[in-house]
């Protein structure tokens, strides 16, 4: 048996939906959906645009100090006179590791990372831009 | 998927499958406008926030508990969206029916005659019915709405709403004695 208010708010109107709401929310999330893309490659472009920037400042003395690294005397040694090398490892290795442009290492996974990253974002928002536009039929 | 349940269509949307969230949006866009209409009172209102209201859903999928129900969580957000506009209107609708307090004046009124159930086929009933509900505090018509229309236990709604138990059991038997009596004095 129906309760008062059952009886009460059973005769409420139902209201009438717009048939085309339901399109209008996926072409919002839509458009979310690119606006986070292009933020996250503007984002990533701009890495990779202040890392090259830096890079084609300082490369002159970045190539410099490169050339100077440790790790280039050690790899010659090894090839030279690997005898040598082998009976003073541990003193070669610690002189590698405090030598080490831990900067320069940051600078070049950074780079890389940003580039990935932008060329990752730039084929999806492509994608998404040119993917077919499904109209879904409006249910009565 | 159309067969798939919430569970399994949240799971498959929150890897970004929006075939997936599209589904669940249509199931539950209905009940969601439904209860945002009834709430705020307006049509073009209750269309922008029901958007607004999934876009969120969308954005915080991955956030969402799936051991918890998905349709309180649905609809709190729906009852939060809606709330925030009336904040944004610096109005939240004075209910003509009570005071602060959520007493009203017609509850010391005695039940003068029962109501008929012819009554109830009316046109000037759905007209007093849909004022006298209009004119109700939005936290009153939340609870009436989402118990008689969606279904939804007191425990769910008390979820939704983020109150206790026994507020909203003794908020729910309150709002339906003034609307019996408003829908009473509306058709005297």
């Amino acid at each position: 048996m129906e309760t008062l208010e059952q009886k009460i708010l059973a005769h409420l109107p139902e209201p009438k939906m717009p048939a085309d709401l339901g399109n209008r929310i996926m072409a919002r999330v839509e458009r979310s959906r690119l606006r986070a893309l292009y933020l996250r490659l503007a984002l990533s472009s701009a890495g990779c645009v202040a890392g090259f920037a830096y890079l084609g400042a300082e490369w002159r003395a970045l190539w410099s100090a490169a050339s100077q690294l440790p790790i280039f005397g050690f790899l010659r040694l090894a090839f030279s006179d690997p005898d040598i090398m082998f009976a003073n490892f541990q003193e070669y290795f610690l002189g590698l590791i405090e030598s080490t442009p831990f900067g320069l290492i940051a600078l070049g996974f950074g780079l890389t990372f940003c580039l990935i990253c932008a060329v990752e974002f730039l084929s999806a928002a492509r994608r998404a831009r040119h993917a077919p536009l499904i109209i879904h039929p409006v249910i009565s | 998927m159309n067969h798939l349940t919430d569970q399994e269509l949240i799971a498959q949307a929150r890897t970004g499958n929006d075939a997936a969230f599209e589904v669940l949006m249509r199931r539950h866009l209905q009940p969601i406008f439904r209860f945002i209409l009834r709430l705020s009172g307006d049509a073009a209102v209750a269309q922008d926030l029901a958007q607004e209201t999934f876009i969120k859903v969308w954005k915080n999928l991955k956030k969402f508990n799936p051991a918890k129900s998905f349709k309180v969580w649905l609809f709190t957000i729906a009852k939060n969206t809606t709330f925030d506009w009336f904040k944004k209107r610096r109005a939240l609708p004075f209910s003509t029916l009570e005071d602060e307090e959520g007493t009203s004046p017609l509850e010391n009124l005695a039940d003068q005659t029962p109501l008929p159930d012819e009554l109830f086929q009316k046109r000037e009933t759905h007209t007093a019915l849909t004022v006298a509900l209009n004119n109700l505090q939005p936290k009153a018509r939340a609870v009436v709405l989402l118990h008689q229309i969606e279904d939804m236990t007191f425990q769910e709604i008390a979820d939704a709403l983020d109150e206790p138990l026994n507020t909203i059991k003794s908020r729910y038997l309150r709002t339906i004695a003034n609307l019996r009596k408003a829908l009473f004095e509306g058709l005297k």
